[in-house]
């Protein structure tokens, strides 16, 4: 039951946190549209209403010149580990997903991402081997229904986990590259066509 | 469903292209007038996003978004010193406002969220809505519902457990129109219980009929008419 509540509460929240976004000084036919589209949380929005009848607003101008506090690296540090708590389940998701295109799939997600079937870039995209150009992470971000950034910090910590071939070099010392490799470098080094190229690299404009 | 803002996408994808040394560098950035400063909606994302972990852009960027939530907040809180009885103390407050709409902003679902749009008004609602809530954690002092009476068309107190159905004067109202215009009506509504605050709230303020506020606030139709009544009973006794 409370638990119930608490997530009625925290939806409550979200719709009025909203409403006042879009609203900077709402009416009360304002308020009361917002109670007719969601009447059961009318105790909470009708609370909403008579708090925000009373509090002083804040400017976002006269806000955005104040200085910056200071916190404390004790409350910084319980931030972070919030982060990591709320927000770990959504990257191990996300993770699972690029995980699981395997095969005939990746060929599909290629073809549909722009890359024509060329299986050898989408393997290295998803490795993290290669960063990928904007458009493509784009769609891709749209695939698996996450942010781009989120996806950019996924193949990344792919590309660190990579597993390091240990080899007897023939020639000088063994390289293994501590950085992604660019996606201009990548397709200028392949062995596409010149046209081919050229569309690829207009993947990242 | 949000509508993202193509300045901020542009912000984003700029981002990215980025080196670490580059990013921690205009992260680090605190004016918002020099053209490589990070807004609030990026850096969110970034912290969403668990951006950069290793790299320490992501302790940068909740370094740096932390304490601006916390600065908005400690001015929402010094513009609104009169909610200072609802909360502990001012100090608490503030860390405690600025707790709550952290945990907000990284909980809120879906692949952009409002706060990723409009940070300002999206942290500022947030802290308004703390508002709201502490007024459920209020004790209101002798105020309780069981203390609550009316009285009777013959005059006679009876406690609220004791009304009886079907009563459908309207006089209690001319009374509180009496008081509104006197603008005390807000502060009054604000330290009642929970449920009478709703049922005077909702029918004062927004016309809605019994039956509508019954289902709203999840009581019968002649408990949301006491509720009414007792509200209007409190009201009355104001000079």
């Amino acid at each position: 039951m409370d638990a119930q509540k608490d997530n009625g509460r925290s939806t409550a929240s979200q719709i009025i946190t909203q409403f006042l976004g879009d609203h900077a000084r709402p009416t009360k036919d304002d308020w009361k549209t917002l109670i007719n589209q969601n009447p059961w949380f009318a105790s909470d929005i009708s609370d909403a209403a008579l708090v925000n009848s009373k509090v002083v607003p804040l400017d976002e101008s006269e806000a955005k010149s104040l200085p910056a506090e200071t916190v404390s690296s004790e409350d910084i540090s319980k931030a972070l580990n919030l982060v990591h708590s709320i927000r770990g389940q959504t990257l191990t998701t996300v993770q699972a997903k690029v995980s699981g295109i395997k095969g005939p799939a990746i060929r599909a997600l290629a073809t549909e991402s722009g890359l024509d079937s060329e299986v050898s870039f989408m393997n290295d995209i998803l490795s993290g081997a290669v960063s990928a150009p904007k458009r493509v992470l784009k769609h891709l971000a749209s695939k698996f229904d996450t942010s781009v950034l989120a996806l950019v910090e996924v193949f990344q910590r792919a590309f660190e986990a990579r597993v390091v071939p240990s080899f007897k070099a023939e020639n000088g010392k063994p390289v293994v590259s501590a950085k992604q490799r660019p996606w201009a470098e990548a397709v200028n080094a392949s062995s596409l066509s010149a046209e081919k190229k050229k569309a690829f690299l207009a993947l990242d404009e | 469903m949000v509508t993202p803002d193509p300045r901020h996408e542009a912000s984003r994808d700029a981002f990215v292209q980025f080196d670490a040394a580059e990013q921690l560098r205009r992260i680090s950035i605190p004016s918002y007038q020099s053209v490589d400063y990070v807004p609030s909606e990026v850096l969110l994302s970034l912290v969403r996003a668990q951006f950069g972990e290793k790299s320490g852009i992501l302790g940068a960027a909740v370094n740096v978004l932390y304490a601006r939530v916390q600065t908005l907040v400690r001015r929402f809180l010094y513009k609104n010193a009169e909610w200072t009885p609802v909360l502990a103390s001012t100090s608490e407050a503030v860390s405690d406002v600025t707790s709550e709409v952290w945990m907000a902003l990284l909980k809120d679902e879906g692949s952009i969220t409002f706060g990723e749009v409009r940070f300002f008004p999206c942290v500022v609602a947030r802290a308004q809505d703390y508002l709201r809530k502490q007024l459920n954690e209020l004790k209101h002092g002798d105020v309780s519902l069981e203390s609550l009476t009316a009285t009777d068309i013959d005059g006679n107190e009876i406690g609220h457990l004791d009304l009886k159905e079907g009563d459908s004067q309207d006089a209690p109202e001319e009374v509180v129109d009496r008081l509104r215009r006197a603008q005390r009506l807000q502060d009054l509504l604000l330290a009642m219980p929970k449920p009478i605050r709703d049922a005077v709230h909702l029918r004062l303020e927004f016309d809605y009929t019994w039956d509508q506020i019954a289902e709203m606030i999840g009581v019968t139709s002649p408990t949301a008419q006491r509720y009414f009544r007792l509200g209007c009973e409190t009201l009355k006794k104001e000079p």
